[in-house]
């Protein structure tokens, strides 16, 4: 079998055995998305980049492994759940919610529109800034995001179709 | 502007949303990670090993008597000629009595508590080697070694005097003491035997071979130490066994689990099919999916032959089950009938070629 047609899913179970070369595998593909995942969580990349190595820690060798279904969710909620723990440690929580999945925020962006357009975004409640963040810059489904949120699938396609409607009238 | 191409530039900006790199690379964090992984697998070896180091420390300090078993059955062993013929008979050895010889395929030898000796075998039916041991008052002072060797060829089933059975595979030595000590049981094993220990707590049995040791506590399980091969292993049926290799930690195996080793190298225990590796204690073999070099080296151990295989014979897989009891040739025509192989028998050896046609 060649490398690239093992799945992610055989990689996970050869990881939670211990398989060096699996979790080396796994840790390459899905580093970019966490790292990104966790800064719009919570703005610290060096407590992300400490958890994301975590949670690859805890995975390989797991003695009692869950059964995953799916993998990148799984992997987005297990980050954050480690981040929220590590700042509850250091009372570092109270902020969260009002930096949560901002967007555009890093970036100097001339144009009107766009600038309109994310400060729209970041009014909205973080949950539904989560749920779009996961739609569209994550490019997930919305079975997807419901694993990753821990909500089922309509209340996801209920935050995003609201998001959208209001985004929609700035646009107009 | 309509509805769909709204959303079309919505998702479009949503997407371009800023993506802050990570200020390390995927692959340099990785390798920071590294470290910590072995690290963590060092630990959890480190605590199973710390319970067994305490354990083995408590038999060193009694005064005496168990590490001189060591030294002086090692010291017998290699004292002992390489008696392992191609093709001898058994031979056993009982201290204070001269070798024995037993011409007989399927032998077995029973040390019956009192220091009675009887061999059963198919030949010549039960004897009655020794009536009582007469060296039972020297043994408590002298260490006498007893020697059973198994040929190429033969089988042996050995019956100790504490009741622990041994089945031993072909070609292979044991080195057992007359009486056993008070605080351990050691044996000595070169080839593959399969133990089914007599359960005794205060008293643990000690597997010894060339480049590791195996602590029981009552347990049934195979050792295969052939001095020859590169690969031995150790394969744990139930109960509970330590593998000792001298270097680095001691591994504890789970009923189920083999743990191999090359030299004292040992890798890391895993769950396999018990049932190939101990079916000949039951006078049979399996294979499942086996390559045929491997299968025929195997099989060549039970009948004292040597198969040499012609080019891309030997990556051929077989699989299927053969009786121990059957003669040589009429496995080879059952193979012959599933794979497509034909055999040509010279003397010692056996040459494999592949089969051209249609058979």
């Amino acid at each position: 079998m060649k490398q690239s047609e093992i799945s992610d899913k055989e990689l996970w179970v050869q990881m939670n055995r211990g398989d060096m070369k699996s979790t080396e595998t796994l840790y390459l593909s899905y580093y970019d998305m966490l790292f990104r995942y966790g800064i719009k969580y919570c703005g610290d990349a060096d407590l992300v980049m400490d958890c994301i190595q975590d949670l690859f820690l805890k995975l390989h060798g797991r003695r009692s492994p869950k059964q995953v279904v799916y993998i990148k969710p799984y992997l987005l909620n297990s980050l954050q759940h480690l981040i929220y723990d590590r700042l509850a440690k250091s009372r570092r929580t109270e902020d969260l919610d009002d930096h949560m999945f901002v967007f555009g925020e890093d970036e100097a962006v001339d144009e009107t529109l766009v600038r309109s357009v994310y400060a729209e975004c970041n009014a909205l409640p973080p949950r539904t800034r989560q749920a779009l963040y996961l739609r569209y810059v994550t490019g997930m489904s919305y079975r997807e995001i419901s694993e990753a949120m821990e909500i089922n699938v309509q209340s996801c396609m209920n935050l995003v179709n609201r998001a959208m409607t209001r985004l929609r009238s700035i646009i107009k | 502007m309509e509805t769909d191409k709204i959303d079309e530039v919505l998702k479009e900006l949503l997407t371009s949303e800023t993506r802050q790199p990570s200020p390390e690379t995927a692959a340099q964090s990785w390798l920071a990670l590294c470290p910590r992984i072995k690290a963590k697998r060092r630990r959890r070896l480190g605590m199973t090993s710390a319970a067994v180091v305490a354990v083995v420390c408590a038999c060193l300090f009694i005064p005496g008597k168990h590490s001189d078993d060591v030294q002086t059955m090692a010291q017998y062993a290699a004292s002992m000629p390489q008696t392992l013929d191609r093709d001898g008979d058994i031979k056993l050895s009982i201290s204070g009595r001269p070798d024995m010889v037993i011409s007989s395929s399927d032998v077995n030898i029973i040390h019956s508590g009192n220091g009675v000796v009887t061999i059963d075998s198919d030949v010549q039916g039960k004897v009655v080697v020794r009536e009582s041991s007469a060296s039972e008052q020297n043994s408590t002072s002298v260490q006498d070694f007893n020697q059973v060797v198994v040929p190429v060829g033969k089988r042996t089933h050995l019956t100790l005097s504490d009741g622990t059975r041994i089945w031993m595979n072909s070609g292979s030595r044991l080195i057992y003491p007359e009486s056993f000590g008070k605080e351990s049981r050691d044996v000595f094993l070169e080839g593959e035997a399969y133990f089914e220990v007599s359960h005794n707590e205060a008293c643990p049995f000690y597997v010894k071979t060339g480049n590791y040791d195996v602590a029981v506590k009552g347990t049934v399980f195979d050792v295969s130490a052939y001095p020859n091969r590169n690969e031995t292993f150790v394969i744990l049926v139930n109960g509970s066994v330590d593998v000792d290799s001298h270097e680095g930690p001691v591994c504890a195996l789970k009923p189920g689990q083999i743990v191999k080793l090359q030299g004292s190298d040992m890798a890391e225990p895993e769950y396999a099919d018990i049932t190939p590796y101990v079916s000949w204690v039951k006078d049979y073999l399996v294979f499942k999916n086996e390559k045929l070099g491997i299968a025929l080296e195997k099989i060549g151990r039970q009948y004292g032959k040597t198969f040499l295989l012609a080019p891309g014979t030997s990556e051929i897989t077989v699989s299927g089950k053969l009786y121990l009891k059957d003669d040589l040739s009429s496995i080879l025509r059952s193979i012959s009938f599933s794979v497509p192989v034909n055999f040509e028998d010279h003397n010692e050896s056996i040459y494999v070629h592949e089969a051209v046609g249609d058979f």
